[in-house]
């Protein structure tokens, strides 16, 4: 009678669990990404680091690299470049800043005075350059077919948009260079009299 | 005599030595206000006071996926034996609950943006031999609900390819987006083992594939 029992209790949890497999799609190692920011604006000529965030809610560990589209890539200055490390159960209000910096290109024509360099002023009537990309977070476990069979690996990602408006400054004429040319020429003839002083005094 | 030439001589020399000092300062100050009031000067609009107070608001986005094993273990299609053979099935199309696909993408609950999922293939299935079968052979479709029929072998079936294409739509936090991936073999194809890498990129719903 007992035994009966015994063997009716296992055949009902062999079908429980059976049904579990059957139900619940278990799940590899996942990757995800969390962000507050798809904007941001950046004076040119000017480094800025941006941060994103990875958590892996998931129950098994992994490991994500950060890569970003091409055009963003134009002016990045700073990318890990090595895969980092997401523990399982990591929720996104724990995620794991990751940082990339970027250094924006002197894109606006100045007007300047002198040597297209100096004495310059700044308009700003040209239209904003803005790079417009995506933050690609890949899950880089291993890629294989599992036994060895043909068919296709599988790999996922998860992506979120930016984009890098570069702001144009815009400044008066700056007589700077000129005000300092000044002041050392004065400087250079006011110590030439003091010597030249000085020797008619000995 | 002499001494008054000296005295005057003397003062003739410290007036022309005054003068640059004051020229070098002049050209001090002007370079100051040149890079602090100068630069400012002209934003200067009127008198009028006003007092202010911050207004503030994050919005925060965060989504997470991770593939079902079966699909993480591959898209296989096991030995094909005789050829040409068309729509062989990948081994977990339909193996299942109500013979439904076992090949999914999960979102995961800890997600607050619906996400639109984007499929391509890195190349042709290829072998170590350098040999092809073309990408248009493996066709795959997709559907958030998964039985006998569906993700179905239709017209609405696409075949991989080299770019992102979209391949589910708004799927919710805690969703699921199954796939049934489907092969082609010309009857000419070299024998051999064919791979390829299939990949999954979950974006938000406003985001192209790229």
């Amino acid at each position: 009678m007992m035994k009966k029992k015994v063997i009716k209790s296992l055949k009902i949890f062999s079908l429980a669990f059976a049904l579990m497999l059957i139900i619940l799609p278990f799940v590899s190692a996942g990757v995800g990404i969390s962000w507050d920011k798809e904007t941001s604006l950046i004076p040119e000529n000017t480094k800025t680091c941006l941060t994103y965030k990875v958590y892996n809610p998931w129950p098994e560990d992994s490991y994500v690299q950060i890569e970003l589209s091409e055009e963003l890539m134009q002016i990045v200055s700073y990318i890990e470049s090595e895969a980092k490390f997401v523990p399982k159960q990591t929720s996104s209000e724990n995620a794991i800043p990751v940082e990339f910096c970027f250094k924006t290109p002197k894109i606006y024509k100045e007007d300047c005075l002198l040597f297209n360099k100096i004495i310059c002023r700044q308009d700003c009537t040209e239209e904003m350059k803005i790079y417009e990309g995506e933050v690609e977070v890949l899950e880089v476990g291993e890629q294989d077919v599992k036994g060895g069979a043909g068919g296709s690996a599988t790999a996922i990602s998860v992506s979120a948009p930016l984009r890098i408006k570069v702001q144009c400054v815009a400044h008066a004429r700056n007589y700077s260079v000129v005000y300092i040319l000044i002041a050392l020429i004065a400087l250079v003839l006011l110590i030439i009299n003091l010597l030249k002083k000085r020797k008619q005094k000995k | 005599m002499q001494k008054t030439f000296k005295f005057k001589m003397k003062k003739k020399v410290d007036w022309f030595n005054i003068l640059l000092v004051l020229v070098i300062l002049v050209a001090l100050i002007f370079l100051v206000l040149q890079n602090t009031l100068f630069n400012n000067v002209f934003s200067i609009t009127g008198h009028a006071t006003e007092t202010s107070t911050l207004s503030n608001v994050t919005i925060a986005k965060y989504l997470s996926i991770a593939l079902c094993t079966n699909l993480s273990d591959g898209i296989l299609f096991g030995d094909v034996i005789e050829l040409p053979a068309t729509d062989i099935n990948a081994t977990h199309n339909f193996d299942g609950a109500s013979t439904g696909s076992t090949m999914c993408v999960n979102v995961s609950e800890d997600a607050n943006t619906p996400i639109d999922f984007c499929t391509k293939a890195n190349a042709h299935l290829t072998s170590v031999d350098d040999d092809t079968i073309g990408l248009a052979n493996e066709t795959y479709h997709n559907s958030t609900e998964t039985n006998a029929g569906t993700p179905g072998r239709d017209t609405n079936s696409t075949s991989l390819t080299t770019s992102y294409v979209k391949s589910g739509y708004a799927v919710a936090a805690g969703g699921l987006n199954y796939y049934r991936f489907w092969l082609d073999v010309p009857a000419s194809q070299p024998s051999g083992n064919y791979n390829n890498t299939v990949y999954f990129k979950g974006v938000t719903t406003t985001l192209d594939c790229n």
